[in-house]
């Protein structure tokens, strides 16, 4: 009876408890954007996390790149994968992406996204659309999701406690989704290069400078530093040569994002980067179709029209990072038009 | 004083705390294993459960070895059980490092326990990168040298004060303040006044330094450890937990239970 008595008790007292915290929580959680600002203090939290963690640096670090991972999870960026040729080889040497049929409304399967348990989800091209235009979406109002500086100070922080930490740089890198973002990043590896001076990470800061930004002089001079190091390979030479050739910068790029795709083993990453090859292919096939114009009628394009009209392309290809192709006058290139700078204008 | 070891030992493995900290170690391996999976989804798997792992492993074998110790010997004497022992015609001194020596074994078995789990998961279901989770050897070794001068520490402090609670503070007080004595040797290089400079010079090099005993990066990125430094690691730790047991055998030879 006494038993019984007691475990009433502790029932209602949990259950009272519940309530309050329930509703202080629900409360609290959604005031919390108004009140507080995710913040770090690099410096600081560097000391209290030798302390906290009984000088286990690295823990620390891989604790500081598990915030990382779970905020940038608050983007709930789509991830799904094209069907066909071309996308097989990319997904851990398992060719899975085999999802040949139609949906109940009779619309063919040309992607497929992950679902619970590792089942694999068919996806028809109005999907695909949507999926496209929601990524779109994001990579330009990216600040609605995130706080872009925490977000990178958390990774400036999970390698600041461990230099040799390089997969949180690439991490970062990965997810350098806007002009804001990738210039975070570059001063994460330029953080990074003080700590520790190495050449990739003054060869990451000069691509991002390169692609991301579309910077050339700022590019080379990170370019410059890393090919500068005894232990650089040739490469890092070879893309500082490259920038300063429009083609030559895409086919550069092709090929060492091929080489990335074989280092990582990150899901999230190589289908990323699975992407990025996919939209480079697209721009060196453009740009190289813009010079061959060039050299036949002694004159620039005008718009990528003039590429059909010429016969010397059949169609664009979708763009499928930016918002479609353009021809740049001035640099005299063919782009993409950046989803973030429409924003912005 | 061999008894005293067997029973001491035989009594506390049936201790809570210590069965609590088998449960938290085994809970933690397997949360390693999951937070391990979020920083990684693919690749490099065994070196974040190690990371996690280890660290983890450390922070419940640090509150075991500094709380389980003073309890113990406080509850002996608050219920007469040390009059009982010490009747047995056992010299103070022998009963001392017989608790020791228990506790000290106390302790490596959980770190064992939690390598053996870590290993599991890593070399056996994993199969990846195995060379590193044989490092794991290493970790046992440097952390059973650093809990043997914790260890000696809380004696020594236990007997000088006699009150556990206390005992526990200064112990973890003491571990934690080693950990930033880098900081002292800064202030001392930069002090204008003599007096500073020899009161952080002194701080230095009299606190112990718990630092030395960490491998973590060695064995994480595989990188070679010198045995010349895993000889002067031991050295250094016996020395320290020799002095200190010495000091401690000495006040507790003298006092009044």
């Amino acid at each position: 009876m006494q038993r019984i008595k007691y475990l009433l008790i502790f029932f209602i007292l949990t259950g009272l408890l519940f309530c309050v915290s329930f509703q202080s929580k629900k409360y609290l959680s959604s005031s919390e954007q108004s009140i507080v600002k995710e913040f770090i203090n690099i410096p600081f939290a560097m000391r209290m996390s030798k302390l906290l963690f009984m000088d286990h640096t690295i823990a620390a670090s891989q604790y500081y790149q598990f915030l990382a991972v779970i905020y940038s999870t608050k983007l709930n960026f789509p991830h799904y994968h094209m069907t066909g040729p071309g996308h097989e080889e990319h997904h851990h040497g398992e060719k899975h992406h085999h999802h040949e049929g139609t949906s109940p409304e009779g619309e063919k399967y040309v992607a497929y996204r992950h679902g619970p348990g590792g089942r694999d989800i068919p996806m028809t091209q109005k999907e695909v659309d949507e999926m496209a235009e929601r990524e779109k979406y994001i990579t330009a109002h990216v600040s609605e999701f995130i706080d872009i500086d925490y977000f990178y100070d958390l990774i400036d922080l999970s390698n600041a406690l461990d230099e040799s930490n390089d997969y949180i740089l690439l991490f970062g890198r990965g997810w350098a989704l806007n002009v804001d973002m990738a210039r975070k990043m570059i001063e994460v590896l330029k953080n990074s290069y003080q700590r520790d001076p190495r050449w990739r990470t003054m060869f990451d800061a000069g691509w991002i400078a390169l692609y991301n930004l579309r910077d050339y002089e700022e590019a080379r001079k990170y370019l410059k530093a890393a090919s500068n190091h005894r232990d650089a390979p040739e490469f890092v030479s070879v893309i500082y040569a490259y920038s300063f050739y429009v083609d030559k910068k895409y086919e550069a790029a092709i090929y060492q994002i091929a080489r990335q795709m074989n280092e990582t083993e990150d899901h999230n990453l190589k289908t990323r980067l699975e992407k990025n090859l996919e939209w480079y292919q697209s721009l060196l096939f453009l740009n190289r179709a813009a010079k061959a114009y060039r050299d036949h009628f002694g004159k620039d394009i005008e718009s990528l029209n003039d590429l059909i009209t010429s016969g010397l392309v059949k169609d664009i290809p979708q763009d499928r990072v930016g918002k479609g192709f353009i021809w740049d006058a001035e640099n005299r290139e063919v782009v993409s038009q950046n989803v973030y700078d429409l924003v912005k204008k | 004083m061999f008894n005293v070891i067997k029973y001491s030992l035989l009594e506390n493995l049936r201790n809570k705390f210590y069965l609590a900290s088998i449960g938290i170690i085994l809970f933690i391996v397997w949360l390693s294993h999951y937070s391990s999976q979020i920083n990684y989804n693919y690749g490099n798997y065994t070196m974040a459960i190690l990371t996690f792992g280890m660290y983890f492993t450390k922070l419940v074998a640090f509150a075991f070895i500094i709380f389980l110790p003073v309890t113990n010997l406080s509850q002996e004497i608050e219920t007469g059980t040390i009059y009982f022992i010490l009747s047995k015609k056992i010299e103070r001194y022998k009963y001392l490092v017989a608790k020791y020596i228990a506790f000290l074994l106390l302790y490596l078995t959980l770190l064992v326990l939690s390598s053996i789990a870590l290993w599991l998961l890593t070399y056996v279901l994993v199969k990846e990168r195995p060379e590193i989770s044989f490092k794991l050897v290493y970790f046992v070794y440097a952390e059973l040298l650093s809990g043997a001068m914790v260890l000696s520490l809380v004696f020594f402090i236990y007997t000088a004060i006699r009150a556990p609670i206390v005992t526990a503070t200064v112990s973890a007080v003491t571990f934690f303040f080693s950990l930033m004595l880098e900081s002292a040797k800064d202030i001392a290089d930069r002090a204008d006044t003599i007096f500073v400079k020899y009161f952080y010079l002194f701080l230095y090099y009299i606190f112990p330094n718990f630092r030395y005993f960490n491998l973590e990066k060695n064995i994480v990125y595989d990188k070679p450890i010198d045995p010349g430094y895993l000889l002067a690691m031991l050295a250094y730790s016996a020395a320290f937990s020799m002095i200190l047991l010495l000091g401690s055998s000495l006040i507790f030879k003298h006092r009044e239970l």
